[in-house]
């Protein structure tokens, strides 16, 4: 019998705009993690942070590559949130995917590693690739836009990966 | 995850058709493992929905480890690529890809990887974001080679994966 994977854990669909979404008491019990975010603003562009266990330092290094309107760019940052460097737009204009994968979430002796893919057809497409420089269990996550609130009908699924 | 369905080439079609998809999923994913007829060492990979060929906007970057390319297209459907004659015989790329929400009434926005290996020096990966007008919730999946319209040989497989969103074990939301 294959071992199930991509176990929902919880979901969140905006029946009204938020300024953040988060998904807390996350169980141990699980090897990875899966954040997928279907998102947009009620208005703006923003850069999008998402962060572990509330955690607001600058404890997220990463390096990213990114295509878009704007041309090719890539780098790397070490900033107080996971971005991928990238804008969401409101929800009028385009709705964006954003797939976080968060490996060994629940060990207690490593850094977090993190993959991030973030995508907009009318806009830009990314790839950022980092850590989190905590040791501790990722217990929350939470996803916030650096300006503006989520747009109803914004969605955010996580998923749990069987080891 | 759920296995919706796999389908496996026979040398003789250009498209994998996914028909009749279940309703009863949250998102899609597509993964493939492919290699195309096209005279060259790879071929487009095309996506359309319920057998709309129309309506596409997508964004890549094409990687090959010196040079990236910024490509978008706004009436040309590209969401991946696959190994093709000409490149290093028996290999096959993956690719994968990825589509939130497929039964709401909206725009379908997609995420789409693959890389095309071969030991002549040729190799590319292409990171995708994608996007379909189509407003209806998608019951059909095409996956096609759109640069040549070559077949698909024997030994490409393609699998279409159902995921449900749900609660499970506790975790609290805010």
């Amino acid at each position: 019998m294959p071992t199930p994977t991509y176990i929902p854990l919880a979901t969140i669909t905006l029946g009204s705009p938020a300024a953040s979404v988060s998904f807390g008491s996350i169980p141990t019990s699980y090897r990875d993690l899966v954040l997928i975010s279907h998102a947009a603003l009620t208005s703006g562009t923003s850069a999008i942070l998402f962060r572990f266990n509330g955690d607001s330092g600058s404890n997220y290094p990463s390096i990213y590559q990114e295509a878009s309107e704007v041309g090719l760019a890539g780098g790397n940052i070490n900033t107080t949130a996971i971005r991928p460097s990238g804008n969401i737009n409101e929800a009028s204009t385009e709705f964006g995917i954003y797939a976080l994968n968060i490996m060994d979430y629940s060990t207690t002796d490593k850094r977090k590693s993190f993959l991030l893919r973030s995508n907009r057809a009318l806009y830009s497409t990314i790839m950022t690739v980092g850590r989190w420089n905590g040791t501790s269990a990722v217990s929350s996550v939470s996803a916030t836009p650096n300006s503006g609130s989520w747009a109803t009908g914004s969605t955010f699924n996580l998923y749990g990966i069987v080891s | 995850m759920k296995l919706i369905a796999t389908l496996n080439a026979t040398g003789s079609s250009n498209t994998f058709l996914f028909d009749n998809i279940p309703q009863t999923f949250t998102d899609l994913l597509i993964v493939g493992s492919i290699r195309n007829a096209n005279s060259a060492v790879r071929e487009g990979v095309g996506l359309a929905f319920n057998s709309t060929f129309s309506g596409y906007s997508n964004r890549s970057y094409f990687g090959n480890g010196a040079t990236i390319v910024n490509n978008v297209e706004s009436n040309y459907n590209l969401i991946a690529e696959s190994n093709a004659a000409t490149s290093t015989a028996n290999f096959f790329n993956n690719f994968e890809i990825y589509v939130p929400n497929y039964r709401r009434s909206t725009p379908k926005q997609v995420s789409g990887a693959s890389v095309v290996e071969t030991n002549i020096g040729d190799t590319r990966t292409v990171v995708t974001a994608y996007l379909q007008t189509i407003t209806a919730a998608i019951t059909q999946v095409s996956v096609f080679s759109n640069t040549n319209g070559t077949n698909w040989i024997a030994g490409s497989t393609v699998s279409l994966y159902g995921i449900t969103a749900g609660s499970f074990g506790g975790v609290t939301t805010s």
